[in-house]
């Protein structure tokens, strides 16, 4: 026999859980700013290969970004319940 | 059958959309193509997809050698496909990658691919020999790794696409007005769709394409 909580408890627990979550947007925050400061530093270092920078800086960004979507994604499942 | 299409999600329907509409420019623009006159110069809208084309097939070709015919067309089909479903609602459509089920496909074809041309192109010994390189005691985790690649770029693009889409509702809905609507179409679509959607259609064609070349040419090195 489970213990049953009360559902307005249950909300707000998730609610919190969801917010505890998205504390892992610190780490793409931090790997996407040093993957731009350093993209900003070799443009300075060789300002004609701006284009290729770019790219590989955005793609980079892109792939960082994933541990922080994979935490939205648990927000969104906790909000839902 | 016509209930069948009217219970679909708005994002099943987006996708069979942006379906077709690719299949009808893709055969237009195939027909023209064929049209062409080799000996004379390539002139207006057919000259930007011949150069498009051409340059994403010596992108192809530099990881594949030799092989890069076989595998250029599904890696660009996936492209064309994720470039103009992430841009869909531009057009007023539902995101269809910000479906769960949708994204998933997405993983799934992925390790289709994968698994399928590594299995094809190496065959079966060889394909076990690969995954238990370096010592067979890492068989396991090279294993995981193979279900969790694609795992991720699906969740990726579904991530990516949901936020975009939660945001807009967030920003329509708060700003219940004629400038609300101004506010999501001028800076909240641009910004999701046109930036983050292609960069993310491009992250997936990358990845595939790497992931691809590495189960198709483990052992030569």
């Amino acid at each position: 026999m489970g213990v049953v909580f009360n559902a307005d408890f249950v909300t707000a627990l998730s609610l919190l859980g969801a917010g505890i979550a998205m504390i892992a947007g610190i780490g793409p925050g931090i790997g996407q700013g040093f993957a731009a400061g350093k993209a900003v530093e070799a443009v300075g270092r060789q300002p004609e290969a701006i284009g290729k920078i770019t790219t590989t800086m955005l793609v980079g960004q892109a792939m960082a970004e994933t541990t922080g979507l994979y935490a939205l994604i648990i927000a969104f499942v906790l909000i839902g319940q | 059958m016509l209930d069948y299409i009217e219970n679909m999600t708005a994002a099943l329907k987006t996708s069979i959309i942006v379906t077709v509409v690719l299949i009808i420019i893709v055969i237009i623009l195939g027909k023209s193509v064929s049209r062409l006159n080799p000996e004379k110069p390539i002139k207006g809208p057919i000259f930007i997809v011949v150069m498009g084309i051409d340059l994403l097939n010596s992108f192809i070709e530099d990881f594949y050698g030799k092989k890069w015919r076989t595998f250029a067309p599904i890696l660009l089909s996936f492209l064309l496909f994720l470039a103009l479903a992430n841009t869909a609602s531009l057009f007023g459509l539902a995101t269809p990658l910000s479906n769960i089920s949708i994204a998933l496909a997405f993983s799934f074809m992925a390790f289709a691919v994968i698994q399928i041309s590594g299995l094809i192109v190496r065959g079966p010994k060889k394909r076990i020999k690969d995954l238990s390189s370096p010592t067979p005691l890492l068989l396991p985790l090279n294993l995981l790794s193979e279900v969790s690649a694609p795992l991720a770029m699906g969740l990726r693009l579904f991530g990516n696409l949901l936020s975009g889409t939660v945001i807009g509702i967030v920003v329509f809905n708060l700003l219940n007005n004629v400038f609300g609507v101004f506010a999501t179409a001028a800076v909240v679509h641009p910004i999701f769709n046109i930036g983050f959607g292609l960069i993310q259609a491009f992250v997936y064609f990358m990845l595939l394409l790497v992931f691809l070349s590495m189960s198709i040419e483990e052992a030569e090195v």
